[in-house]
Protein backbone atom coordinates (compact mmCIF):
# COMPACT_ATOMS: atom_id res chain seq x y z
CA UNK A 1 0.00 0.00 0.00
CA UNK A 2 1.65 3.63 -0.57
CA UNK A 3 1.00 6.36 1.60
CA UNK A 4 0.18 8.81 -1.47
CA UNK A 5 -0.85 11.78 0.68
CA UNK A 6 -4.93 11.45 1.32
CA UNK A 7 -7.14 14.93 1.61
CA UNK A 8 -5.90 16.29 4.77
CA UNK A 9 -2.41 14.98 5.56
CA UNK A 10 0.30 17.25 5.43
CA UNK A 11 2.48 16.52 2.45
CA UNK A 12 6.02 16.05 3.67
CA UNK A 13 7.99 18.70 1.42
CA UNK A 14 11.69 18.22 0.56
CA UNK A 15 14.25 19.57 0.44
CA UNK A 16 14.72 20.45 4.61
CA UNK A 17 16.93 22.49 6.46
CA UNK A 18 19.03 21.97 8.92
CA UNK A 19 18.59 24.14 11.79
CA UNK A 20 21.51 23.20 13.76
CA UNK A 21 25.20 22.36 13.06
CA UNK A 22 25.46 19.29 14.82
CA UNK A 23 22.48 17.23 13.60
CA UNK A 24 20.35 16.60 10.61
CA UNK A 25 16.78 18.40 10.01
CA UNK A 26 14.88 17.95 12.95
CA UNK A 27 12.02 15.99 10.76
CA UNK A 28 14.07 13.37 10.13
CA UNK A 29 14.20 11.31 13.38
CA UNK A 30 10.25 11.14 12.85
CA UNK A 31 9.98 10.31 9.34
CA UNK A 32 12.77 7.72 10.22
CA UNK A 33 10.55 6.22 12.85
CA UNK A 34 7.44 6.08 10.71
CA UNK A 35 8.49 4.12 7.71
CA UNK A 36 11.65 2.81 6.26
CA UNK A 37 10.62 4.80 2.99
CA UNK A 38 8.42 7.91 2.81
CA UNK A 39 6.41 9.91 0.36
CA UNK A 40 7.50 13.67 -0.04
CA UNK A 41 6.70 15.90 -2.69
CA UNK A 42 10.41 17.53 -3.90
CA UNK A 43 10.80 21.10 -5.27
CA UNK A 44 7.99 21.92 -7.89
CA UNK A 45 5.62 19.16 -6.24
CA UNK A 46 7.55 16.12 -7.46
CA UNK A 47 6.87 13.22 -6.05
CA UNK A 48 9.16 10.72 -4.75
CA UNK A 49 10.30 8.42 -2.11
CA UNK A 50 12.82 9.26 1.12
CA UNK A 51 14.65 6.37 2.22
CA UNK A 52 15.05 7.26 6.18
CA UNK A 53 16.75 4.23 7.61
CA UNK A 54 20.18 2.23 7.34
CA UNK A 55 19.46 -1.20 6.45
CA UNK A 56 17.38 0.17 3.36
CA UNK A 57 20.29 2.66 2.50
CA UNK A 58 22.55 0.00 2.45
CA UNK A 59 20.23 -2.52 0.51
CA UNK A 60 18.88 0.42 -2.35
CA UNK A 61 22.28 1.77 -2.58
CA UNK A 62 23.28 -1.69 -3.74
CA UNK A 63 20.19 -2.26 -6.17
CA UNK A 64 21.14 -1.77 -9.62
CA UNK A 65 16.95 -1.63 -9.92
CA UNK A 66 17.69 1.93 -9.49
CA UNK A 67 19.61 4.51 -11.85
CA UNK A 68 22.01 7.88 -10.95
CA UNK A 69 21.00 8.75 -14.55
CA UNK A 70 19.37 12.39 -14.32
CA UNK A 71 18.18 11.96 -18.15
CA UNK A 72 15.85 8.85 -16.94
CA UNK A 73 12.45 10.48 -16.60
CA UNK A 74 11.39 10.92 -12.82
CA UNK A 75 15.04 11.31 -11.74
CA UNK A 76 14.99 14.02 -8.77
CA UNK A 77 17.86 15.95 -10.81
CA UNK A 78 16.30 15.16 -14.41
CA UNK A 79 16.17 19.54 -14.91
CA UNK A 80 19.23 19.71 -14.52
CA UNK A 81 20.72 16.94 -16.13
CA UNK A 82 23.78 17.31 -18.28
CA UNK A 83 23.56 16.66 -22.11
CA UNK A 84 25.78 15.94 -24.78
CA UNK A 85 29.50 17.32 -24.53
CA UNK A 86 29.39 18.25 -20.94
CA UNK A 87 27.50 14.83 -20.00
CA UNK A 88 30.99 12.82 -20.81
CA UNK A 89 33.00 11.56 -18.05
CA UNK A 90 30.57 12.52 -15.45
CA UNK A 91 30.23 8.87 -13.79
CA UNK A 92 28.53 9.50 -11.17
CA UNK A 93 25.65 10.34 -13.41
CA UNK A 94 26.14 6.63 -15.13
CA UNK A 95 25.38 3.19 -14.54
CA UNK A 96 27.04 0.53 -14.95
CA UNK A 97 28.67 -0.90 -17.05
CA UNK A 98 29.24 2.19 -18.68
CA UNK A 99 30.35 3.58 -15.06
CA UNK A 100 32.38 0.48 -14.47
CA UNK A 101 35.43 2.00 -16.41
CA UNK A 102 35.67 5.00 -15.33
CA UNK A 103 36.43 3.62 -11.75
CA UNK A 104 38.53 1.02 -12.89
CA UNK A 105 40.55 2.98 -15.06
CA UNK A 106 40.84 5.21 -11.65
CA UNK A 107 41.54 2.65 -8.78
CA UNK A 108 45.39 3.31 -8.85
CA UNK A 109 44.77 7.25 -8.67
CA UNK A 110 42.63 7.08 -5.98
CA UNK A 111 42.51 3.51 -3.88
CA UNK A 112 44.12 3.29 -0.63
CA UNK A 113 47.41 2.48 -1.69
CA UNK A 114 47.85 5.46 -4.16
CA UNK A 115 45.85 7.51 -0.80
CA UNK A 116 49.17 6.64 1.52
CA UNK A 117 51.73 7.37 -1.32
CA UNK A 118 49.97 10.72 -1.30
CA UNK A 119 50.32 11.26 2.84
CA UNK A 120 53.81 12.96 2.63
CA UNK A 121 52.59 15.61 0.09
CA UNK A 122 49.31 16.17 2.00
CA UNK A 123 51.27 16.74 5.10
CA UNK A 124 53.88 18.94 2.99
CA UNK A 125 50.40 21.35 2.05
CA UNK A 126 49.16 20.97 5.13
CA UNK A 127 52.39 22.82 7.01
CA UNK A 128 52.83 25.05 3.97
CA UNK A 129 49.03 26.48 4.41
CA UNK A 130 49.20 27.11 8.39
CA UNK A 131 52.93 28.35 8.30
CA UNK A 132 51.12 31.45 6.49
CA UNK A 133 48.85 32.37 9.44
CA UNK A 134 50.22 30.80 12.21
CA UNK A 135 51.72 33.57 13.92
CA UNK A 136 48.77 35.99 13.89
CA UNK A 137 46.94 33.72 16.95
CA UNK A 138 43.49 34.66 15.06
CA UNK A 139 42.15 33.32 11.70
CA UNK A 140 39.00 32.21 10.03
CA UNK A 141 39.65 28.74 9.60
CA UNK A 142 37.39 28.17 6.52
CA UNK A 143 38.86 30.26 4.60
CA UNK A 144 43.08 30.45 5.38
CA UNK A 145 42.82 26.68 6.05
CA UNK A 146 40.06 24.46 4.94
CA UNK A 147 39.62 25.61 1.54
CA UNK A 148 43.42 26.12 0.87
CA UNK A 149 44.26 23.22 1.86
CA UNK A 150 41.31 21.30 0.38
CA UNK A 151 41.89 23.56 -3.06
CA UNK A 152 45.79 22.67 -2.96
CA UNK A 153 45.65 19.03 -2.39
CA UNK A 154 43.15 18.11 -5.35
CA UNK A 155 45.07 20.49 -7.57
CA UNK A 156 48.27 18.75 -6.92
CA UNK A 157 46.20 15.65 -7.40
CA UNK A 158 44.85 15.93 -10.90
CA UNK A 159 47.37 18.61 -12.51
CA UNK A 160 45.73 21.95 -12.11
CA UNK A 161 48.37 24.57 -11.97
CA UNK A 162 48.94 25.71 -8.24
CA UNK A 163 48.37 29.56 -9.99
CA UNK A 164 45.01 28.18 -10.78
CA UNK A 165 43.89 27.14 -7.86
CA UNK A 166 41.74 30.41 -6.97
CA UNK A 167 40.05 30.82 -10.17
CA UNK A 168 38.93 26.98 -10.21
CA UNK A 169 38.16 27.56 -6.94
CA UNK A 170 35.42 30.80 -7.70
CA UNK A 171 34.43 29.05 -10.23
CA UNK A 172 33.49 25.76 -8.28
CA UNK A 173 31.99 28.01 -5.82
CA UNK A 174 29.42 30.02 -8.42
CA UNK A 175 28.26 26.49 -9.24
CA UNK A 176 27.64 25.08 -5.65
CA UNK A 177 25.79 28.36 -5.08
CA UNK A 178 23.36 28.50 -8.32
CA UNK A 179 22.27 24.77 -8.12
CA UNK A 180 18.66 25.68 -8.28
CA UNK A 181 19.02 28.16 -11.17
CA UNK A 182 18.16 26.63 -14.28
CA UNK A 183 19.64 29.77 -16.05
CA UNK A 184 23.10 30.55 -13.91
CA UNK A 185 24.07 26.81 -13.64
CA UNK A 186 24.69 26.22 -17.01
CA UNK A 187 26.66 29.48 -17.47
CA UNK A 188 29.19 28.68 -14.20
CA UNK A 189 29.27 24.98 -15.10
CA UNK A 190 30.72 26.14 -18.99
CA UNK A 191 33.05 28.56 -17.25
CA UNK A 192 34.99 25.79 -15.77
CA UNK A 193 34.29 23.50 -18.81
CA UNK A 194 36.42 25.99 -20.84
CA UNK A 195 38.82 25.99 -18.66
CA UNK A 196 39.57 22.18 -18.18
CA UNK A 197 39.00 21.57 -22.11
CA UNK A 198 42.04 24.31 -22.40
CA UNK A 199 43.90 22.40 -19.77
CA UNK A 200 43.37 19.15 -20.98
CA UNK A 201 44.34 20.09 -24.24
CA UNK A 202 47.80 21.40 -23.67
CA UNK A 203 48.04 17.85 -21.56
CA UNK A 204 46.89 15.71 -24.23
CA UNK A 205 49.59 17.53 -26.46
CA UNK A 206 52.16 17.29 -24.27
CA UNK A 207 51.34 14.18 -21.73
CA UNK A 208 53.11 14.22 -18.62
CA UNK A 209 52.45 10.83 -16.75
CA UNK A 210 53.58 13.63 -13.30
CA UNK A 211 49.53 14.19 -12.98
CA UNK A 212 46.61 12.32 -13.14
CA UNK A 213 45.37 14.35 -16.18
CA UNK A 214 48.55 13.79 -17.87
CA UNK A 215 48.38 10.00 -16.95
CA UNK A 216 44.79 9.98 -18.40
CA UNK A 217 46.12 11.54 -21.78
CA UNK A 218 48.53 8.80 -22.12
CA UNK A 219 46.18 6.46 -21.47
CA UNK A 220 44.37 8.15 -24.56
CA UNK A 221 46.96 7.80 -26.73
CA UNK A 222 47.45 4.38 -26.10
CA UNK A 223 43.64 3.05 -25.86
CA UNK A 224 41.83 6.18 -27.91
CA UNK A 225 39.74 6.29 -24.20
CA UNK A 226 38.93 8.18 -22.83
CA UNK A 227 38.39 10.67 -25.15
CA UNK A 228 38.62 14.43 -24.88
CA UNK A 229 35.07 15.36 -23.86
CA UNK A 230 35.25 12.58 -21.58
CA UNK A 231 38.40 13.47 -19.65
CA UNK A 232 37.52 16.56 -19.22
CA UNK A 233 34.12 15.54 -17.43
CA UNK A 234 36.65 13.23 -15.03
CA UNK A 235 38.40 16.06 -14.13
CA UNK A 236 35.33 18.31 -13.76
CA UNK A 237 33.74 15.45 -11.30
CA UNK A 238 36.96 14.67 -9.69
CA UNK A 239 37.35 18.80 -8.93
CA UNK A 240 34.23 19.75 -8.01
CA UNK A 241 33.19 16.89 -5.57
CA UNK A 242 36.75 16.65 -3.88
CA UNK A 243 37.70 19.86 -2.36
CA UNK A 244 34.65 21.56 -0.52
CA UNK A 245 33.56 18.01 0.98
CA UNK A 246 37.11 18.13 2.85
CA UNK A 247 37.01 21.41 3.32
CA UNK A 248 33.05 21.50 5.56
CA UNK A 249 34.37 18.15 7.29
CA UNK A 250 37.62 20.09 8.40
CA UNK A 251 36.32 23.34 9.73
CA UNK A 252 32.96 21.22 11.34
CA UNK A 253 35.26 18.69 12.57
CA UNK A 254 37.12 21.20 14.61
CA UNK A 255 34.22 22.22 15.91
CA UNK A 256 33.04 19.30 17.59
CA UNK A 257 36.08 18.60 19.04
CA UNK A 258 36.69 21.84 20.45
CA UNK A 259 33.43 21.45 22.14
CA UNK A 260 34.07 18.32 23.50
CA UNK A 261 37.89 18.56 24.99
CA UNK A 262 38.08 15.62 26.71
CA UNK A 263 37.63 13.77 23.74
CA UNK A 264 40.04 16.06 21.88
CA UNK A 265 42.72 15.27 24.36
CA UNK A 266 42.30 11.56 23.77
CA UNK A 267 42.76 11.16 20.89
CA UNK A 268 45.86 13.95 20.77
CA UNK A 269 47.19 11.82 23.39
CA UNK A 270 46.90 8.94 21.37
CA UNK A 271 47.53 9.39 17.92
CA UNK A 272 46.28 5.87 16.90
CA UNK A 273 42.73 6.68 17.80
CA UNK A 274 41.96 9.45 14.88
CA UNK A 275 41.29 6.97 12.10
CA UNK A 276 38.26 5.89 14.70
CA UNK A 277 37.55 9.64 15.79
CA UNK A 278 37.31 10.20 11.76
CA UNK A 279 35.02 7.76 11.16
CA UNK A 280 32.74 9.13 13.77
CA UNK A 281 33.11 12.51 12.63
CA UNK A 282 32.13 11.79 9.50
CA UNK A 283 28.89 9.83 10.63
CA UNK A 284 28.03 12.65 13.12
CA UNK A 285 28.45 15.34 10.51
CA UNK A 286 26.91 13.39 7.36
CA UNK A 287 27.64 16.99 5.70
CA UNK A 288 26.79 14.72 1.93
CA UNK A 289 23.29 13.64 2.51
CA UNK A 290 20.42 12.99 0.04
CA UNK A 291 22.00 15.34 -2.65
CA UNK A 292 24.74 12.73 -3.05
CA UNK A 293 22.05 10.23 -2.90
CA UNK A 294 19.87 10.80 -5.62
CA UNK A 295 18.16 7.78 -7.61
CA UNK A 296 15.04 6.82 -9.87
CA UNK A 297 13.91 3.21 -10.32
CA UNK A 298 13.99 1.80 -13.01
CA UNK A 299 11.75 -1.23 -11.96
CA UNK A 300 9.66 -2.12 -9.05
CA UNK A 301 11.39 -2.33 -5.42
CA UNK A 302 9.11 -3.09 -2.71
CA UNK A 303 10.63 -1.49 0.40
CA UNK A 304 9.04 -2.85 3.85
CA UNK A 305 5.22 -2.63 3.38
CA UNK A 306 5.68 0.04 0.34
CA UNK A 307 6.67 -0.24 -3.44
CA UNK A 308 8.36 1.81 -5.30
CA UNK A 309 7.27 2.22 -9.05
CA UNK A 310 9.17 2.48 -11.76
CA UNK A 311 10.09 5.68 -13.34
CA UNK A 312 10.07 7.72 -9.27
CA UNK A 313 12.81 9.16 -7.64
CA UNK A 314 14.40 8.24 -4.36
CA UNK A 315 16.74 10.12 -2.36
CA UNK A 316 18.59 7.99 -0.02
CA UNK A 317 18.88 10.26 3.28
CA UNK A 318 22.42 9.69 4.82
CA UNK A 319 22.26 11.82 6.95
CA UNK A 320 19.19 10.07 8.46
CA UNK A 321 20.76 6.39 8.33
CA UNK A 322 23.93 7.49 9.89
CA UNK A 323 21.60 8.28 13.01
CA UNK A 324 19.43 4.86 13.07
CA UNK A 325 19.38 3.93 16.17
CA UNK A 326 19.45 0.53 15.08
CA UNK A 327 22.54 1.03 13.38
CA UNK A 328 24.46 3.07 16.06
CA UNK A 329 24.02 3.10 19.60
CA UNK A 330 22.86 7.03 21.20
CA UNK A 331 23.22 8.03 17.38
CA UNK A 332 22.93 11.74 18.49
CA UNK A 333 26.01 11.51 20.94
CA UNK A 334 29.09 12.25 19.40
CA UNK A 335 31.93 9.44 20.43
CA UNK A 336 35.23 9.26 18.69
CA UNK A 337 35.49 5.72 20.62
CA UNK A 338 32.64 3.98 18.95
CA UNK A 339 33.33 1.73 15.72
CA UNK A 340 31.34 4.16 12.75
CA UNK A 341 32.46 2.31 10.18
CA UNK A 342 29.05 1.10 8.88
CA UNK A 343 28.70 4.83 7.92
CA UNK A 344 27.30 6.11 4.94
CA UNK A 345 28.86 9.22 5.02
CA UNK A 346 30.84 8.04 1.78
CA UNK A 347 27.72 6.21 0.25
CA UNK A 348 27.73 2.58 -0.59
CA UNK A 349 27.36 0.57 -3.74
CA UNK A 350 29.35 1.24 -6.82
CA UNK A 351 28.88 4.76 -6.46
CA UNK A 352 30.50 4.75 -3.23
CA UNK A 353 33.36 8.05 -2.79
CA UNK A 354 36.19 7.64 -5.10
CA UNK A 355 37.85 9.86 -2.93
CA UNK A 356 37.14 8.19 0.50
CA UNK A 357 40.55 6.52 0.84
CA UNK A 358 42.26 9.96 0.28
CA UNK A 359 39.97 12.21 2.36
CA UNK A 360 40.68 9.95 5.06
CA UNK A 361 43.97 11.48 4.76
CA UNK A 362 43.72 14.76 4.48
CA UNK A 363 41.25 14.53 7.32
CA UNK A 364 43.36 12.95 9.39
CA UNK A 365 46.74 15.26 8.66
CA UNK A 366 44.21 18.21 8.55
CA UNK A 367 43.38 17.82 12.08
CA UNK A 368 46.55 16.59 13.68
CA UNK A 369 48.48 19.60 11.51
CA UNK A 370 46.19 21.89 13.18
CA UNK A 371 45.73 21.60 16.58
CA UNK A 372 50.07 20.62 16.51
CA UNK A 373 50.54 24.08 15.15
CA UNK A 374 48.15 25.76 16.80
CA UNK A 375 48.37 25.24 20.24
CA UNK A 376 45.66 26.47 22.95
CA UNK A 377 43.11 26.89 19.75
CA UNK A 378 39.59 27.88 21.03
CA UNK A 379 36.60 29.49 19.08
CA UNK A 380 37.26 33.61 18.95
CA UNK A 381 33.26 34.01 19.01
CA UNK A 382 29.77 33.10 19.78
CA UNK A 383 29.13 31.28 16.09
CA UNK A 384 25.65 33.14 14.68
CA UNK A 385 23.51 31.25 12.04
CA UNK A 386 26.03 33.14 9.39
CA UNK A 387 28.61 30.84 10.14
CA UNK A 388 26.77 28.11 8.90
CA UNK A 389 25.28 27.01 5.22
CA UNK A 390 22.19 25.75 6.51
CA UNK A 391 20.64 26.05 2.35
CA UNK A 392 23.68 24.64 0.66
CA UNK A 393 23.11 21.56 -0.40
CA UNK A 394 26.55 20.16 1.04
CA UNK A 395 26.29 21.25 4.52
CA UNK A 396 29.46 23.20 5.96
CA UNK A 397 30.59 26.52 7.94
CA UNK A 398 31.04 29.80 5.75
CA UNK A 399 33.43 31.24 8.62
CA UNK A 400 34.93 29.68 11.31
CA UNK A 401 36.56 32.23 13.32
CA UNK A 402 39.72 31.05 15.70
CA UNK A 403 41.75 32.31 18.67
CA UNK A 404 45.34 30.17 19.82
CA UNK A 405 48.46 31.35 21.60
CA UNK A 406 51.27 32.11 18.89
CA UNK B 1 37.93 -19.42 6.98
CA UNK B 2 38.35 -19.21 3.56
CA UNK B 3 38.94 -15.75 1.91
CA UNK B 4 38.23 -14.86 -1.87
CA UNK B 5 37.85 -11.69 -3.71
CA UNK B 6 36.36 -10.71 -6.95
CA UNK B 7 38.69 -8.39 -8.09
CA UNK B 8 36.47 -7.76 -11.30
CA UNK B 9 34.19 -6.03 -9.07
CA UNK B 10 36.72 -3.96 -6.72
CA UNK B 11 36.43 0.00 -6.93
CA UNK B 12 39.31 0.31 -5.24
CA UNK B 13 37.20 2.04 -1.48
CA UNK B 14 40.03 0.61 0.48
CA UNK B 15 37.25 -0.72 3.30
CA UNK B 16 39.13 -4.19 3.09
CA UNK B 17 42.32 -2.91 3.45
CA UNK B 18 41.34 -0.63 6.58
CA UNK B 19 39.18 -3.41 7.84
CA UNK B 20 41.88 -6.29 7.62
CA UNK B 21 45.38 -4.91 7.12
CA UNK B 22 47.14 -8.52 7.31
CA UNK B 23 44.43 -9.98 5.19
CA UNK B 24 44.33 -7.39 2.29
CA UNK B 25 47.03 -5.70 -0.14
CA UNK B 26 47.16 -4.03 -3.49
CA UNK B 27 47.87 -5.27 -6.32
CA UNK B 28 50.25 -3.49 -8.60
CA UNK B 29 47.12 -1.05 -9.85
CA UNK B 30 46.21 -0.69 -6.72
CA UNK B 31 43.07 -2.91 -6.45
CA UNK B 32 42.70 -5.64 -3.60
CA UNK B 33 44.62 -8.63 -3.38
CA UNK B 34 44.23 -11.45 -0.52
CA UNK B 35 48.01 -11.84 1.13
CA UNK B 36 46.48 -14.46 2.85
CA UNK B 37 43.43 -16.50 2.02
CA UNK B 38 43.63 -18.47 5.21
CA UNK B 39 43.08 -16.23 8.16
CA UNK B 40 42.77 -16.77 12.00
CA UNK B 41 42.15 -15.45 15.27
CA UNK B 42 41.41 -11.65 15.16
CA UNK B 43 42.05 -11.48 11.34
CA UNK B 44 38.99 -13.67 11.04
CA UNK B 45 36.85 -11.17 12.64
CA UNK B 46 38.37 -8.38 10.78
CA UNK B 47 37.72 -10.11 7.16
CA UNK B 48 34.04 -10.96 8.12
CA UNK B 49 33.92 -6.63 8.67
CA UNK B 50 35.61 -6.46 5.43
CA UNK B 51 32.79 -8.96 3.99
CA UNK B 52 29.94 -6.23 5.24
CA UNK B 53 31.90 -3.13 4.90
CA UNK B 54 32.67 -3.35 1.28
CA UNK B 55 30.53 -1.37 -0.87
CA UNK B 56 30.51 -4.04 -4.17
CA UNK B 57 30.32 -6.90 -2.23
CA UNK B 58 33.40 -7.88 -3.50
CA UNK B 59 34.75 -9.78 -0.50
CA UNK B 60 33.73 -13.37 0.15
CA UNK B 61 34.45 -16.12 2.46
CA UNK B 62 33.76 -19.70 2.99
CA UNK B 63 34.14 -22.42 5.53
CA UNK B 64 37.53 -24.72 5.49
Amino acid sequence: MNDTPRSGDETVRFPMARTCPFHPPPAYEELRRRSPAVRAAYVEDTPLWLITRHRGALQLLCDSRLSTDPRRVGHPFAAMAAHGRQRAGQFIDMDPPEHDYYRKILISEFGYRRARELRPVIERTAHEVLDEFAADGAADLVGQFGYPFSTRVICHLLGVPAEDSAYFHDCTREMIDSFYDSEKLPLARQKLFDYLDSLVGRSERNPSTDTLIGRLAARQRRTGRPDHDSLVGVVFLLLTAGHQTVANMLSLGTYSLLRHPEQLARVRADPGLWPTAIEELLRFHSIVDWVGFDRVATEEIAVGEHTIAAGEGVFVLGASANRDPEAFLDPDVLDIHRDARRHLAFGFGVHQCIGGNIARVELEVGYRALFDALPGLTVAAELDDSCFRYEARTFGMSRFPVRWQP
Amino acid sequence: MRVRVLRERCIGAGQCMRAAPEIFGSDESGGVRVESDAPVGDSEAEVLLAVQLCPVQAVLVADG
